[in-house]
Order: C-alpha cells, then sequence, then structure tokens
C-alpha cells in the first residue's frame, strides 16, 4: 500500500510555515549569540537555557568578570534604604534576544530635530501584551509600555525619550525606563506625582550606576 | 566550610579577640613593625554556626583571590565594595581592607607586594603590607581580568581581556613582554578571562571564552612561561561532566588543573599530562556550600584546601581537594 502524499500538500505546509506569526525567537541581536544561552544538550534551564538561574546567566557575561565591557546588576535597594525591600531581575527590563519597536513607532521628534526609528536601545522593554510593543512588567503598575530610544543629554545630547523625562510627548504617559516602575520615589514616578525635575533627561546611570544595582 | 554572607538574617555586630590570631599578629609585629603600629583588632567574618559571627565585614561580590600578601593569608577582591580584604585563611577573620577607587578585578601577591588590577582604570597598582600604596605598573593594561606570578622569577602575568593577550611585568611593574595576542586562532586569545601559572612546568595557563558564534570553544590556553603555545584543553572529547563554557579562574598544583566555570557552578579538574577530566568539586546552588557564579580558585599548598568565590552568594566556599565540603 502506498501512501501518496499530494505535492501541494507540500507546497502548502512550506507555506504555512513560513508565513507563520513571528512567534519564533531569533537572536538578532549579533552579541548574543543563540549558543551563548541556549543548549540542545546541556539545558538544565527551561527553553533549552543553559543555565536554571536566568540572572547567573546574564552575569557569566555582563557581571564582575565578565568578557562583556557592558557591567550589571540586579535592581535592588540598599540595607538602609525606606523602601520596602525588592529585588528585580535581568529579563523584568530586558529581552536579551533584539530591541523592540516602542509604542511611539517610526516618528519625528520634534523637540530635537530628529528622524527616530521607534526602537528601543539596550534591549530594554519585552513584548508582553498583543500590542508587542516594548512592555515591562511592573512590580505595583501592571504592565507598562516603555520608551528608550536614548541614553541622556550628556551621551547623545538628547533628553528626552530616555531614562527619566517626565511627559515629555504630553500624552499622559510616564514611559522612561526608570520611570515605568517608580511609584514610591521620591522622583520621577510613573504618574504626575512626586517630582519630575531630577536631573531630567540626564543619564540616570552616572550616579546610580547598573554595576551598582543602580544603587547611587 | 564557609567564609561569607550567611543566608539568615543579620545579627548585633560582635568583635572578638583571638588568642591564635593574637599570636599570629604578634609574629607579625616582630617581623614588620610597620604592620604592628597599623594592626587593629581582628575582626571574624560571618561563619556561619560554627563561630561566632559578625557582620561587620561583608563580602558582597567577591571576585579573585590570591595566595598573600602575607604567610596564612587570602587576598580578596570585592568588586562592587571597591576593596581587596587580606584574610587569614586559618581563622577566617580579617586582617585589613585596602580600599580601591576603581574596581578591583584581579589581585596577586609577590611578598612584599600586593597587585590589584582596576578594571575601571585599566592599571595595576602594587600595596605594600599595610595597605598603602606604592607603585602603579608600566602603562596601561586595558581591561586586567586576572593576574599570576612566579616567585622564582619575579614576575608577574597580567590577563589583559582588552587586549587579548598576556602581559609579563617584573615585579616592580616595568612591562617585560607580552603574549597571546594577534596570533592564530587556535593559539590565541580571544576573550581571557582567568589566569594561573604552574611553577613546576613553568607555564601560563589562561581560560579564555572563545568565540561560539563563530564555532570556536571555551578553552584554556598553555603557554610557555616566554609565550610559546603548548596545548589547547577544551570541552572536545571530554566526558560531558567536564564540558564547560564560561571558564574563569584557575589553580594549577600537582600535575591537576583546577578550572573554575562560572555557568556550572562547579571546580573542574584536570589531569596537565593528558588534559582528561579527572573529578568535579563543588555544586551549583545558593546555599551555603555550593557555588553560585564562581570566579576563581586558589589552592593553599600547606593544606591542598582549595578556596573558591561565590560572587552571588558574597561567599568564599572552602573545599577539599578529595572532593568534599567539609
Amino acid at each position: 500500500m502506498r501512501f501518496a502524499i499530494p505535492r501541494f500538500l507540500f507546497a502548502t505546509l512550506g507555506l504555512i510555515i513560513i508565513l507563520l506569526p513571528a512567534g519564533v525567537t531569533r537572536a538578532l541581536n549579533p552579541n548574543h549569540d543563540c549558543t551563548f544561552c541556549h543548549g540542545l544538550h546541556q539545558a538544565a534551564g527551561t527553553r533549552l537555557t543553559r543555565e536554571a538561574d536566568v540572572e547567573v546567566l546574564c552575569l557569566t557575561c555582563h557581571g564582575p568578570a565578565g568578557i562583556s565591557v557592558f557591567k550589571a546588576d540586579v535592581h535592588t535597594n540598599g540595607f538602609n534604604s525606606q523602601y520596602p525591600p525588592f529585588r528585580i531581575s535581568c529579563m523584568t527590563c530586558h529581552n536579551p534576544h533584539d530591541n523592540r519597536a516602542n509604542r511611539l513607532g517610526p516618528h519625528f521628534h520634534d523637540r530635537e530635530n530628529i528622524d527616530v526609528d521607534g526602537i528601543n536601545i539596550k534591549l530594554v522593554g519585552r513584548r508582553l501584551d498583543a500590542s508587542r510593543e516594548a512592555a515591562i512588567l511592573t512590580p505595583n503598575s501592571g504592565i507598562r509600555k516603555v520608551v528608550f530610544e536614548f541614553r541622556g543629554r550628556e551621551i547623545d545630547d538628547v533628553e528626552t525619550h530616555s531614562f527619566a523625562d517626565d511627559d515629555e510627548d504630553n500624552d499622559g504617559i510616564w514611559d522612561g525606563a526608570c520611570e515605568v516602575c517608580h511609584t514610591l520615589t521620591k522622583h520621577h514616578r510613573n504618574n504626575e506625582s512626586g517630582g519630575h525635575s531630577h536631573n531630567r533627561g540626564r543619564s540616570c546611570t552616572n550616579c546610580h550606576a547598573h554595576v551598582d544595582n543602580f544603587i547611587p | 566550610m564557609t567564609l561569607g554572607r550567611q543566608p539568615s538574617e543579620l545579627q548585633a555586630p560582635v568583635l572578638r579577640y583571638s588568642s591564635r590570631g593574637s599570636a599570629a599578629a604578634l609574629a607579625v609585629c616582630l617581623l614588620m613593625p610597620a604592620v604592628a603600629a597599623a594592626q587593629g583588632p581582628l575582626v571574624p567574618l560571618r561563619l556561619g554556626v560554627e563561630r561566632p559571627s559578625s557582620p561587620r565585614v561583608e563580602l558582597s561580590s567577591p571576585t579573585r583571590l590570591a595566595l598573600g600578601p602575607l604567610p596564612g593569608t587570602l587576598a580578596v577582591a570585592d568588586y562592587t565594595r571597591r576593596v581587596v580584604f587580606v584574610v587569614d585563611s586559618e581563622e577566617l577573620s580579617t586582617r585589613r581592607e585596602i580600599p580601591c577607587d576603581g574596581r578591583p578585578s584581579a589581585v596577586a601577591s609577590l611578598t612584599p607586594w600586593l597587585y590589584v588590577g582596576d578594571e575601571a582604570g585599566g592599571t595595576v597598582s602594587a600595596y605594600n603590607s599595610v595597605g598603602k600604596h606604592v607603585f602603579d605598573f608600566e602603562g596601561t593594561v586595558g581591561q586586567p581580568s586576572d593576574m599570576a606570578v612566579s616567585k622564582g622569577q619575579r614576575l608577574v602575568f597580567v590577563a589583559d581581556a582588552d587586549a587579548a593577550e598576556v602581559k609579563v611585568f617584573s615585579d616592580r611593574g616595568s612591562l617585560v613582554y607580552s603574549f597571546g595576542g594577534g596570533e592564530q586562532v587556535g593559539e590565541g586569545l580571544i576573550r581571557p578571562t582567568g589566569i594561573a601559572y604552574d611553577p613546576d612546568r613553568r607555564e601560563v595557563l589562561v581560560s579564555d571564552f572563545g568565540k561560539p558564534e563563530s564555532g570556536i570553544s571555551a578553552r584554556v590556553q598553555i603557554y610557555s612561561q616566554l609565550g610559546e603555545h603548548r596545548a589547547t584543553l577544551t570541552e572536545a572529547g571530554q566526558d560531558p561532566a567536564f564540558r564547560f563554557s564560561r571558564p574563569q579562574g584557575l589553580a594549577v598544583a600537582g600535575g591537576r588543573i583546577y578550572l573554575v566555570d562560572s555557568l556550572l557552578g562547579q571546580v573542574l579538574v584536570f589531569e596537565r599530562e593528558t588534559l582528561k577530566g579527572l573529578e568535579v568539586l563543588g555544586s551549583y546552588g545558593s546555599q551555603v556550600g555550593q557555588l553560585l557564579l564562581p570566579l576563581d580558585v586558589v589552592r593553599e599548598p600547606s593544606s591542598g584546601r582549595l578556596f573558591v568565590t561565590s560572587n552571588r552568594t558574597g561567599r568564599i566556599e572552602i573545599v577539599a581537594d578529595e572532593g568534599a565540603v567539609p
């Protein structure tokens, strides 16, 4: 008995596979080869990650003694902090695969008089809802869209759409990378309360170094 | 046995004087009067249930280790606290804290100097026995990732991760020569991390992340003291238990290579002669006795104990060479 599978079925299947929604994750960031984190044969963690603790995986390169020049650590508060203890790990804010488009999309940045491609930098923001726009799952405010296109006045000379820049687009959304989560801080909360003028538009990491848990 | 932070809550700080520690301090005083003048009370580190604990000194981000600068001591670089601790390896108490302006990323010792590599400044500095900065090494080092010394030749080998080479300095910080960079991919360095010196074979061993995206796996390059490539240790052909991808600190003794893999949370032991895996020490985890992002290992010749930094837990774990954690 022969089972003849029509050629058109093969073609159809191939077409379907090609046109499938891009739910397949690809490492488009050239600095993050797939094998850095994923392994078919030594996958101790979920999604074929090499290590069960993804944070450790990140820090083997971005932590002390790591090979990357971009040093980082998790976001925590110090022993003397007035706030409840918290710990925010790498993948809360970063998508290690690629930079995601933000809610603004390609646009003309009229304050800076430049065209912007609407893609976040530094892998900030993840796809958390159907919009697929860069977002962060915050501790107290649910999913918040994040816009992070520049690193602040000192570095790129562009002070908006950076770390913490108030409601720069006047649309009632505080979407700076450092603003989206803050609800209790003295400065740069994710709403109109609190102060928004503290070193506005500057690189927060000048004083709040990533490698020091963002603690100044 | 564990040195450093414990998972339990902080306790009230307690200062205690150890009689053995005092005897050791007295011996130091007789040999080095300057040390006696500056010596303060010994402060025990947190050790858990076996000894009195004091949270006054805690390791935050221990990275590299070195034997010395005094007999029976260890130098521990703490990356986020920006301090190098000189620790009594027997009493497990702090002898001295040496603050650093930058990020201490490498330590080594050749009596009477303690060398500290600063990742932020791209320099290597020398300190004396009382922690006073004495001189800087010649030129910049880019990114001093690790250091090793040859006591017999009075040489300091610095793994420069930025230049992807080993820079060799005299004990007074003069650059003598360099090797490992700009050579053939198979014999050269790409992303060096840890370094060790084998005085028996007069070899320099350098761990290297390789370039996986180009099919070059992590490896340990082995050179003669003058930089002639002799061998490459890779995971190819090894038992699965000895496959590594994030090699960091190294130690060499008695024909054995001790290699820390920061991802596995283990110390892999290889035989130098055959480059085959012998045993695996330690285990991945955050509990006392386990390793979470280990970055360096040193072997104490007198006891055979291995000291391993567990960066994420802020501890130094002590492993007996037989493989069991005491």
